[in-house]
């Protein structure tokens, strides 16, 4: 093959790499906080499951459960309801977060 | 199957042949010894003959393609774009609405980079509803960074289809192409083809391997998702500079196809009966110039001085090579299927641009004709020219 003259051109393409958060933390769009009741979530993974972000995992250092303890990251749940509308034990309740903001306040 | 490295591959003939088969075999011949892997293509007149043979061959089991029937030529041109980034060599033929309805997907995989090459049948758009001979279809889609390149005869066809892809598939271009012929006049009219033997077709088109980027579940990668405005500058300005040394890569994968197989129709212009004096050119196009080549002929017997710049590729545009071959020209006729309404014909609004650039300026007469498949004779193209002289002198 022919080659044009030897250098460091290089086709440029839109390629990116799967990486956490690439577009920020979406957590910040939220306007209602999926809150899980650990007490009567039986750990079924539904919520992992239908996640879209996806945001909720297990917390593995956790030995309450066999399978440890489901956990949100909060910096990336948009809020988006789906694990609340899926929990078959209806444990994940969504709560505004103004109002969540302001309890946590009043802890304080 | 046979398959190589994964790949499958096709059959194919053992020594050089001659064929006598029309412009949309020729394109299917050429499908099959490229070993495309991935053909997507959804039928229209007068491209079907070239993807029926393709069906034919896969169906036959002598091409080892996957051939996808899709529901419309928009989908076809999205297979494609999927197949080929994942690495496979993709082909597809359609023709002025089909060509048209995947128009999006068109400027996708240009600006995704995407070497797919697909035979063009140009054929005149609707309305009045025709099917006959005219370029407009695929010259619309010049802005797209799609490599055109304009066919004169069936053998073009099916050596320009096997260059198309030598060039698509450079590593500086990685840009579509569409290979195109007219309507009819080429895709329907038999003429013997000389076929070079599959190795040396193997030897001369290595299997694809992109390096610029490639669909691969165990190095996942996103491409062209959300990008935002900072961005962009610098990846259209890389297709710029691909397409710019596109033109320099058609000249040598040209050359070289020369060297192995003995076949040139010119790289990105060809010249007829042109020297660095030549005082009067014809720029012309696809079919129409082949004809043309005989008026030249019977100009010069007359005493002309002239001869013919066939414009074979659109884009990249050939700008060097015409104001090389117009340096010492006085007058330049432009003789063309293709005219850009509000405007003037689509070559002549690209080539005084790029003679507007150099120092010699000829005058220039635009003729439009050919339309929807209409005859032009060589002598009706004498009676224009001599026309066209005959006004200076008054």
């Amino acid at each position: 093959m022919p080659k044009t003259k030897e250098d460091d051109f290089k086709v440029d393409t839109w390629n990116s790499h799967p990486t956490k958060g690439s577009a920020g933390e979406t957590g910040l769009w939220r306007t209602f906080r999926p809150i899980i009741n650990h007490e009567e979530c039986t750990r079924c993974e539904i919520c992992v499951l239908f996640c879209p972000e996806p945001c909720i995992t297990h917390d593995e250092k956790d030995k309450s459960h066999e399978k440890g303890k489901i956990i949100i990251d909060y910096l990336y749940c948009k809020g988006c309801g789906i694990c609340a509308n899926e929990c078959p034990k209806h444990c994940i309740e969504m709560v505004k977060e103004t109002e969540f903001l302001k309890k946590e306040e009043e802890k304080e | 199957m046979t398959t190589v490295n994964n790949r499958i591959i096709s059959k194919g003939h053992d020594d050089p042949i001659t064929v006598i088969i029309s412009g949309n075999h020729a394109a299917a011949y050429a499908a099959k010894m490229a070993r495309v892997e991935v053909v997507a293509a959804y039928p229209i007149t007068p491209s079907t003959g070239c993807i029926e043979k393709v069906s034919d061959f896969v169906d036959g089991g002598t091409m080892g393609a996957h051939y996808i029937k899709v529901e419309s030529e928009h989908s076809a041109a999205g297979a494609l774009i999927g197949a080929s980034a994942t690495g496979a060599r993709t082909f597809s033929s359609t023709s002025a609405h089909g060509l048209l309805y995947m128009a999006e997907l068109v400027w996708w995989a240009a600006l995704a980079r995407l070497p797919t090459v697909m035979s063009v049948v140009n054929r005149e758009l609707a309305p009045a509803w025709s099917i006959w001979a005219q370029t407009q279809d695929s010259m619309g889609l010049r802005d797209s960074g799609c490599i055109q390149y304009y066919c004169k005869n069936v053998q073009e066809v099916f050596d320009t289809c096997l260059m198309a892809y030598k060039v698509s598939e450079h590593e500086h271009v990685y840009m579509p192409a569409l290979v195109c012929q007219d309507a009819f006049i080429l895709s329907h009219t038999n003429a013997p083809v000389d076929m070079p033997a599959q190795k040396d077709v193997d030897d001369f088109l290595p299997a694809y391997e992109p390096k610029h980027f490639k669909l691969d579940p165990k190095n996942p990668v996103t491409h062209s998702s959300l990008s935002y405005p900072q961005h962009y500058r610098q990846k259209r300005l890389n297709i710029m500079e691909s397409t710019h040394r596109a033109k320099q890569i058609i000249k040598d994968v040209c050359a070289d196809y020369k060297k192995r197989f003995g076949k040139f129709h010119g790289d990105l212009i060809e010249t007829y009966g042109i020297d660095k004096n030549t005082k009067h050119i014809v720029v012309s196009h696809s079919s129409i110039a082949e004809e043309i080549e005989v008026t030249i002929d019977m100009l010069k017997e007359k005493g002309y001085d002239i001869g013919m710049v066939r414009i074979r590729v659109l884009r990249p545009f050939p700008d060097e090579d015409i104001r090389e071959a117009c340096k010492n020209a006085e007058t330049i006729h432009f003789v063309e299927r293709a005219p850009s309404y509000g405007y003037k014909g689509i070559l002549a609004i690209d080539t005084m641009a790029a003679l507007y650039e150099g120092d010699n300026h000829p005058k220039p007469f635009h003729h439009i004709e050919g339309l929807s498949g209409m005859d032009v004779t060589a002598e009706y193209v004498v009676d224009l020219i001599e026309k066209d002289l005959a006004s200076l002198k008054r």
